[in-house]
């Protein structure tokens, strides 16, 4: 199919993006495209105007900011999973935008793309909700800083106005002796997945688990961290916590038929895939040296 | 699929009922309607512009009211077509006091269609529910701004 | 000519095409443009079966840079209903190419818009109102044939499009006297080819001229001009069809159905019209394929031994199997092969075709001798395993022997020649099974993966001849000779991907003792070659080189009588090598001064003697010795002219806690009689059995109840990639066909018609701990998951724990 008539726009720098949003009512900015083009051509989308941020530098970067990471929205997926900084603060983010589609996709598309057009199985914001992250959002009148948790709305909608951008996504690095997992499983490789897990496990001196994070994707409207600490703090992570964990995962979890598979199989997915995370988090914790 | 959800609304049953069920309520509180046609008493032609984070297009849809039971129920059905493809839905609105506000329970089977991409299905229903939080909203906000009806208006 | 004596002919020769497909210079039909052209789109019915009560296209046609907005009822004024490609006692349904009183599938053509450009075309759809009234639909296949089922075409008081059934051999006794008697339920889905290039077609309406030309992605450009020329009642000398590179048809390409539609446009406005089918509109409406359920029941003798089938297959064709495309047919030749490779003493089938609502249903590499082998091997792997049997011994014991050919099979095919034993015995070595085996063993139970292995053998029947069909049983061929010696084969094949713009040359530069550079194969445009039927039922190497090798066989011939009239000698002293005319022991002339002389100076009149009718070129016309339309003593007849064979083998893990199976080794043993180019056999084989996996595991047009396709874009319709299959392992037997020029058989689908019987086997072997059997396909993790939770011992292992 092909998409409705639209003008398009370029700009270069963040006070020149707000001028191009205000000029028109129905502006969608593009910036890796790999979301949004599909559903222009599928008509599904439809905007008057494509204001197209590609040039703007300042949207690029990843930085090590004290006890955080803070990447800009335009950074691509595969500059994340090169970045030597990424790499050894946030071994999680590699794992999981690793299972981002192809290597095409990976050169083009944006981590911040991604987390904008809010997909339910989407890796990116799966590993953000594991993570913790923080979004900047500007607009011309100034910034806000919002949790990931509340940031993700509902499918394809997320708490960011016409007339603002997302600028930076605000990563805490995880402390010492965390280990991460990020398991998936999809039809075929580099398909949307149909239920995906990241796994974050800190372990205390005598290997008892010393905090816990962990978020689904595929079994919500949105990416979801789903609290299981009770199940886990304070002991060793054995089979049977790990089957405790998956337990409170699939009380607090409700996932629905839909084109991608049924919910019964997608709940039984999460059971396999929390338990497999968690067992491989807690493993590459230990494995560290204290 | 289900497609259920409640929303409380500041005002009586009975004022709450009639604007439900009151083409021109419905008209203006519909986010994004551009029109709304009476085909027959309580069946109508609507046709909105849906501007939803990426998705947007206009729609058609005609919805049907019935079985009413002024003050605490009706029965609505509703189909639409768009850019996305299909969506119908039927089922029953019911009303129930709590305090002097007004709980609007609604509980609907839905079903989609039409040759949609993978990509828009998924969002159909999380999206629904949307708009529909919003038609309450809206609703609410028109009735805090009405006067509270005439006493004779109010049906036993 | 002996095999010592080719020298092409069986050599794996770079393909000519690959230089100018894979540098972009390819030129496919929306590469094509012409001036003024106008683009076309087409409004689809959006319910599985309606009544459509009015349609409102004057928005539409206002619309600025929108030329044509036509209806069914205002295409009446140019075109009939679509010819039948088949009919043997099928009810012909009366349908157009654009919807008129009903429309049958949801994604029908309505109406039809033709605008500057393809936007345009769509934002016209959007303006065009439509009151559709839904009407009940059925899309089950045993749902259709139940007595209260909607009707598509009322006035035929039932959803029955055609059926058909045999019986020989004393049944009835057989099976009393039986001592096992197996029965199988063994359904498969709906999916089909989804070629690259989906259907493209520019057509350009010349009134000046008189003249309608159509470029068409499309197998058969004559099959397509007889169609379109009967469609609009037009003289057929009037109609060119041109075929420019195919991005691949395996089948789906062999009708013209909303090809005419830009006909039509083209006839209403007066310039050329392209459609450029979109992916969407591909799944929707294309040609769909396989959907049907078999019953088999089998009679064994305690030793093994293949005693009595009885079969039923119910097929489902969509809104129609006939006109749209000859889907049909393909019902039937299933039932004449379901006894397969083996040998019976008492066979019965019976064929039910049904019409849903559902898109029209064409073929797909395999045209039915897919639908034989899937319940067949899946029944001998079960029936091993019930009788103690390994899967091969239990084939080994029933095989057709390969001194017993020709053989007649119990269902009338004559079989040409084969090794079955040998094949299956290569595969066995090819894949390592007793390696495989032994690491099972040991593998079992010790993770969540479980090994497992599946073996199948198939028949690949070929050279197909369909009575009162488009598929008819003839090839003609010109093979001409030029001025400077080079050739010229002007032939209605239509190389589609497979390379026939390749092997050709082969088979010719062998014929003539030239070289493969010195032959052009001139294909895909009917006003420059004969009638031919194009490829399809891997008539390449049955119908077409046959016809061609015969052809430049006897150009030779007649080149040799001219050669041996100018030095009066005998023709038999002279032979041809190298492109050089050798007398034995004596004069020689290169073939470039044949041309010369015989063209240019002093030419025909000068040299050539007055026996030879034709010393410049060859028509030539083959048709199969062994097909018959004629029933014999026992009402059978047959529609095939060689049978290519083999097995082949999958070996699988799957993941019993997610339902993944991954594909760790493939192997594939072929015989398809002499191989005229190795390397696109291979080619052909690793390409067809990649296909077949993919409708084992993941291809599926999912119809829900209300007769609503999900599978509309390329995420929910999915092809196998190449990080879903590991490396291919092939080998071959070569028995030759004697019913062929050289004794080759064809082989484009054998590789497509295993897969979904060997993965089966697979599953079924590696899951066999936990008692369950597959039933459902595609083998989608879901389904995987849902057959294991059947079991008690799996809910045991990996159900609990939520």
């Amino acid at each position: 199919m092909k998409p409705k008539a639209f003008d398009y726009v370029r700009v270069d720098t963040l006070p020149a993006l707000f001028v191009a949003l205000q000029a028109h009512d129905d502006a969608k900015i593009i910036a890796g495209g790999q979301s949004l083009v599909p559903m222009m051509n599928f008509r599904v989308a439809q905007p008057e105007v494509l204001v197209d941020i590609n040039g703007i530098e300042a949207l690029r970067h990843i930085q090590r900011d004290g006890m955080r990471l803070r990447i800009g929205a335009m950074a691509r997926y595969q500059d994340l999973i090169d970045s030597p900084q990424v790499r050894a603060c946030l071994p999680l983010l590699v794992e999981a935008l690793g299972h981002v589609g192809y290597p095409a996709i990976r050169n083009r598309g944006t981590l911040g793309g991604s987390v904008v057009h809010n997909d339910p199985s989407a890796e990116g914001g799966v590993a953000l909700c594991c993570l913790g992250a923080e979004l900047v959002v500007a607009s011309a009148t100034g910034e806000r800083v919002v949790p990931i948790a509340d940031f993700l709305v509902t499918t394809y909608l997320t708490d960011i106005a016409p007339h603002e951008v997302l600028t930076e996504i605000r990563i805490p690095v995880p402390e010492p002796r965390t280990g991460s997992a990020f398991r998936e499983v999809a039809k075929r490789v580099g398909d949307f997945a149909i239920v995906n897990v990241a796994a974050l496990v800190s372990v205390g001196a005598n290997e008892e688990v010393s905090a816990v994070s962990l978020a689904l994707g595929g079994v919500a409207e949105t990416p979801v961290a789903i609290d299981v600490s009770r199940a886990l703090l304070g002991r060793p992570l054995d089979a049977t916590r790990a089957t405790e964990a998956a337990r409170l995962v699939d009380e607090a979890t409700d996932p629905q038929d839909d084109n991608v598979a049924g919910g019964a199989y997608k709940r039984h997915l999460a059971g396999v895939l929390v338990k497999q995370a968690l067992t491989a988090a807690y493993a590459d914790a230990t494995a560290m040296g204290a | 699929m289900k497609f259920e959800g409640e929303s409380r609304l500041k005002g009586t049953r009975a004022a709450v009922w009639h604007a439900l069920v009151d083409p021109a309520v419905i008209e203006r509180c519909t986010p994004g309607c551009q029109s709304l046609a009476i085909m027959a008493p309580d069946d109508f032609e609507l046709v909105t512009k849906v501007g939803i984070a990426s998705i947007s297009g206009t729609y058609k849809g005609r919805m049907r009211l019935g079985e009413k039971v002024a003050g605490e129920r009706y029965a609505m059905s509703a189909e639409g077509a768009g850019p996305i493809g299909t969506m119908s839905v039927a089922g029953v609105v019911t009303l129930a006091d709590v305090g002097d506000e007004t709980l609007v329970g609604y509980a609907f089977e839905a079903t989609v269609g039409g040759a949609m991409t993978g990509m828009a299905q998924r969002a159909l229903l999380p999206i629904a529910k949307l708009l529909t939080k919003q038609f309450f909203k809206s609703v609410d906000q028109l009735l805090a701004a009405e006067a509270p009806p005439a006493a004779d208006e109010v049906e036993p | 000519m002996t095999k010592s004596t080719s020298k092409w002919v069986g050599a794996s020769l770079a393909r000519k095409q690959d230089l100018r497909l894979v540098t972009g210079h390819g030129r496919y039909t929306d590469d094509v443009s012409l001036p003024g052209m106008l683009h076309a789109a087409m409004l689809r019915c959006p319910h599985a079966h309606a009544r459509i009560k009015s349609i409102d296209v004057s928005r539409a046609r206002a619309l600025q840079g929108v030329h044509a907005v036509l209806t069914g009822e205002d295409a009446k004024r140019y075109w009939g209903p679509l010819p039948p490609t088949i009919d043997i006692g099928m009810k012909v349904p009366t349908v157009y190419a654009l919807a008129t009183e009903k429309a049958y599938y949801m994604g029908e053509p309505v109406v039809a818009v033709a605008a500057d450009t393809r936007y345009l075309a769509e934002d016209a759809l959007e303006l065009i109102d439509i009151e559709y009234e839904p009407l009940a639909a059925v899309t089950d296949t045993e749902a259709a044939l139940a007595p209260d089922a909607p009707l598509l075409y009322p006035e035929w008081g039932d959803n029955v499009q055609c059926e058909w059934g045999m019986t020989v051999g004393a049944l009835d006794e057989t099976f009393a006297n039986a001592d096992h008697v197996f029965e199988y339920r063994l359904p498969q889905h709906r999916y089909s080819g989804a070629s690259l290039e989906a259907r493209a077609a520019l057509a350009h309406f010349d009134a000046y001229n008189r003249k309608l030309t159509l470029y068409c992605s499309t197998q058969s450009p004559n099959l397509v001009r007889t169609l379109v020329a009967q469609t609009f009642r037009f003289p057929e000398h009037d109609v060119q069809v041109i075929a420019p590179d195919i991005g691949g048809g395996y089948g789906n390409k062999l009708q013209a159905d909303a090809e005419v539609i830009p006909c039509l446009l083209s006839l209403a406005t007066g310039r050329p019209v392209k459609w450029t089918e979109s992916r969407q509109e591909n799944l929707l409406s294309g040609m769909q394929c396989r959907d049907y359920v078999w019953y088999l029941k089998v009679a064994v003798s305690r030793d093994g031994i293949l005693q009595g089938l009885d079969a039923q297959v119910y097929g489902n064709v969509g809104c129609d199997g006939t006109c749209h495309a000859a889907g049909a047919g393909k019902f039937l030749v299933a039932a004449a092969y379901v006894p397969g490779p083996y040998k019976w003493q008492a066979f019965r089938v019976a064929t039910k075709v049904a019409v849903s609502n559902k898109a029209p249903s064409g073929a797909y590499r395999g045209y039915g001798k897919d639908i034989a082998n899937y319940p067949l091997e899946v029944a001998m792997n079960r029936m091993a395993d019930a009788l103690g049997l390994t899967p091969a011994e239990f084939r080994r014991r029933n095989f057709v022997g390969k001194d017993e050919f020709p053989y007649q099979q119990i269902s009338g095919p004559i079989y040409d020649s084969g090794d079955y034993a040998q094949c299956l015995a290569k595969l066995l070595a090819l894949v390592d099974y007793d390696g495989v085996k032994r690491r099972q063993a040991e593998t079992q139970g010790k993770s969540a993966k479980y090994l497992g292995i599946g073996i199948a053998s198939m028949l690949e029947p070929s050279g197909g001849a369909v009575p009162n069909c488009i598929f008819n049983s003839y090839e003609v061929a010109t093979v001409r000779f030029m001025p400077e010696g080079g050739v010229l084969v002007l032939t209605g094949h239509q190389d589609i991907g497979q390379g026939t713009e390749t092997t050709l040359c082969q088979v010719v530069a062998d014929e003539l003792g030239i070289t493969p550079d010195d032959v052009r194969v001139v294909y895909g445009d009917t006003n420059a070659v004969p009638y031919g039927m194009g490829p399809w039922s891997s008539r390449g190497a049955t119908f077409n080189v046959s016809c061609i090798a015969e052809a430049a066989r006897r150009l030779k011939t007649n080149l040799r009588e001219v050669v041996a009239n100018l030095w009066q000698c005998e023709a038999t002293r002279l032979d041809v090598a190298d492109g050089v005319v050798v007398e034995a022991g004596g004069r020689t002339m290169t073939l470039r001064d044949l041309g010369n002389q015989l063209h240019l100076w002093p030419g025909a009149f000068g040299i050539v003697p007055k026996h030879v009718t034709n010393p410049f070129e060859v028509t030539h016309y083959w048709t199969s010795p062994i097909a018959s339309w004629v029933p014999d003593e026992l009402g059978r007849i047959r529609l095939y002219s060689t049978h290519p064979s083999g097995s082949s083998a999958i070996v699988v893990e799957v993941d019993a806690e997610t339902g993944k199976i991954e594909v760790k080794d493939i192997a594939i043993v072929d015989d398809c009689g002499v191989i005229i180019n190795p390397m696109i056999v291979d080619g052909q084989l690793h390409g067809g059995y990649v296909q077949g996996i993919g409708g084992a595991l993941m291809e599926e047009f999912h119809y829900d109840e209300r007769g609503q396709l999900w599978n509309t874009d390329l995420t929910s319709y999915l092809h196998p990639l190449a990080t879903d299959v590991p490396d291919i392992k092939c080998d071959h037997v070569i028995s030759p066909s004697p019913y062929t020029a050289l004794g080759t058989k064809g082989m484009g689908e054998g590789s497509t018609i295993m897969p979904c019987a060997v993965m089966v086997n697979a599953v079924d072997d590696a899951l066999k701990p936990f008692g369950v059997r597959v039933s459902d396909l595609p083998l989608t993790p879901e389904r995987v998951i849902r057959l294991l939770e059947t079991s008690a011992v799996w809910r045991d292992m990996y159900g609990v724990g939520v």
